[in-house]
């Protein structure tokens, strides 16, 4: 009998294609919304700790953690200014500072090309550093890591891409970190190489050596052997009790700031967002169940002469609860579909906005529990929809909607 | 009634035939009195015992047909089929081919003549071989031509089943086909067994 209402239940769907349609595509809405409001939190929160360059925690000039991490790791923002260039060479001397840091790499950023940030670094960042657990930055073909004496430049994968950059290519920076074409250095760089893509912001900057942003023309004298900030990578985790309190409290010339804890404040002041996010998707699916409840009920009304039909081949009570159910739980499924093909356009979109604005890479597809629990909740949706139009078709009256009486 | 007996019961319209068709096939529930179908008492049988008895033994044909209109003929036999024994596709298509609609298998019933709708309504009520078919007004959608054809058919299909076959209507042709008839107005003192 179960065969006979899903096939019952698929036939009348289908016979009314268009409320199916428009009750699927409610659903769907809703179930895309809310996955892609998870998948995007969880996954950007995850990605963007993850992001961290392989470093550990940045040293910059006074001012916000915030913003000096988003400035050094992330390439986004202004810089909350410069520090001395020997930073490094004085916290290596110093002999419990020296003995927790690993690795201090400096920063100088101040240009850029064509919107695409230019950032000094010294040849340690790609020779020696891993960004991720075994893995350091390559250069693609037979490119090369630049000169740290010589105006050249090593493009990101992403920020070559998007300006056509090829090896040997030659172009002249604009000051500061936005594209004024007024503003056009005369110097000229030459890309010695291209990197092969990270998924880290890495890729969306251009690499030049330090010395080409400290003498850039037009850079002011007395800052010249500044840098931007320290990326520093850590020994041992424990360092930071010691580090945090010197820089952060009993100093008053750097702030000291950990990535990953400063990232993700920064994504726990998103919170009311990802909520409102969530109670939208969540009036979305009640609606939905709504006109999946309104369109079986009315079509009950419109159907109470089939039914009775159905009745009087010998269809019970629970068949027709049955067909209406499988009915409400078919749109569910269709729903379902749709919310897989709703969320990948939306993760796409989303992703590609995310990777031109940080150039980190989310990945939006792989596992996540949303991905079961969302479709078992919209699947709850289609049954509790189709409960009060089963009832109606329980209680339809056969005799009195059947042929009329003679 | 005896297996096989075909019987059509003849009065005025309104005057309840079509309530007395729905009491033997279970439809409605009787207030007091006895119905039994293969002596089975059907009045003190619960909803879903009359269901499964009129899913496997009662074919019933109805005056406007109420053919399901999203199903093609061959699914509305099918469709009898499913809630008594089971769908037997090929008895479904010797069906439609014995009432002439081998060529209408995948019509719906908007394509078809009001005839042939009927015929689909005949084919669909024997789908289950019943041993009782009810047929209220059969012909009162029909001109006189195919009415008179839709009632030889559906009294040779009824032969070759050895149902039983309750005709009520109030056409004095289909009357003249039927050898035993019943007066509405004598039937209240009729108590109709199917032995």
């Amino acid at each position: 009998m179960k065969g006979t209402a899903l096939w019952i239940a698929l036939k009348s769907l289908r016979q009314h294609a268009l409320s199916t349609c428009i009750a699927a595509t409610s659903i769907a809405l809703a179930g895309g919304l809310l996955m892609a409001v998870w998948i995007l939190r969880s996954e950007a929160e995850n990605t963007f700790a993850r992001s961290t360059g392989g470093f550990d925690a940045v040293l910059g000039a006074r001012g916000s953690q915030l913003q000096l991490v988003l400035n050094s790791i992330f390439h986004l923002e202004a810089s909350p200014g410069t520090i001395p260039g020997d930073t490094a060479l004085l916290l290596r001397r110093n002999p419990m500072v020296g003995r927790a840091i690993g690795r201090a790499i400096p920063i100088a950023v101040g240009d850029n090309y064509k919107g695409y940030r230019l950032v000094g670094t010294v040849k340690e960042m790609f020779e020696e550093h891993e960004y991720a657990d075994g893995r350091k930055f390559k250069v693609l073909g037979r490119g090369a890591l630049f000169d740290d004496d010589q105006k050249q430049a090593l493009a990101g994968s992403f920020a070559a891409e998007k300006l056509g950059l090829k090896v040997g290519d030659t172009f002249q920076p604009y000051h500061g970190l936005t594209y004024v074409e007024e503003s056009q250095h005369e110097d000229l760089y030459t890309v010695t190489g291209i990197l092969e893509q990270s998924g880290t912001p890495a890729d969306k900057v251009i690499w030049i050596p330090l010395k080409g942003i400290q003498n850039m023309d037009g850079h002011r004298e007395e800052t010249r052997g500044d840098i931007s900030a320290l990326l520093i990578k850590l020994k041992s985790k424990t360092a930071v009790a010691m580090l945090d309190p010197m820089f952060n409290r009993q100093g008053k010339d750097y702030t000291f700031a950990q990535i990953i804890p400063v990232m993700s404040r920064f994504f726990q002041k998103f919170g009311w967002f990802e909520k409102v996010l969530e109670l939208v998707a969540y009036m979305v699916a009640l609606s939905a169940a709504g006109s999946i409840l309104a369109i079986l009920y009315n079509s009950m009304h419109e159907k109470r002469r089939e039914i009775a039909i159905l009745r009087s081949l010998g269809a019970r009570r629970g068949t027709l609860v049955m067909i209406v159910l499988f009915q409400s739980m078919g749109i569910a499924v269709a729903g379902i579909g749709l919310a897989f093909v709703f969320f990948s356009g939306v993760a796409l979109v989303a992703a590609g906005i995310v990777r031109n604005e940080t150039g980190v890479v989310l990945d939006l597809f792989t596992y996540h529990e949303v991905f079961i629990w969302v479709p078992i909740g919209m699947l709850l949706l289609g049954f509790f929809s189709g409960l009060i139009p089963a009832a109606k078709a329980y209680q339809t009256e056969v005799s009195r909607n059947l042929t009329p009486t003679t | 009634m005896e297996r096989g007996d075909k019987v059509v019961i003849h009065g005025e319209s309104g005057s309840g035939k079509t309530t007395f068709l729905h009491l033997i096939a279970g439809i409605l529930s009787a207030d007091s009195g006895s119905i039994k179908l293969g002596g089975k008492e059907l009045l003190n049988m619960p909803q879903s015992a009359r269901d499964r008895l009129r899913a496997t033994s009662i074919g019933y044909i109805f005056q406007t047909f109420n053919l399901l209109q999203g199903f093609t003929c061959l699914e509305n036999v099918l469709l009898g089929m499913s809630f008594g024994h089971g769908i037997d596709d090929a008895r479904a298509r010797q069906l439609l081919t014995v009432v002439g609609l081998e060529n209408r298998l995948n019509h719906y019933p908007r394509q078809l003549s009001v005839g042939q709708q009927q015929r689909v309504a005949l084919a669909r009520a024997l789908a289950n071989r019943p041993k009782l078919v009810l047929a209220d007004e059969p012909t009162g959608n029909l001109d006189p031509a195919n009415s008179r054809a839709a009632i030889e058919l559906l009294q040779e299909l009824c032969d070759a089943d050895g149902a039983g076959l309750l005709v009520v209507s109030h056409d004095m042709k289909v009357m003249d086909s039927f050898s035993s008839k019943v007066s509405w107005a004598k039937l209240n003192r009729v108590t109709g067994e199917m032995k």
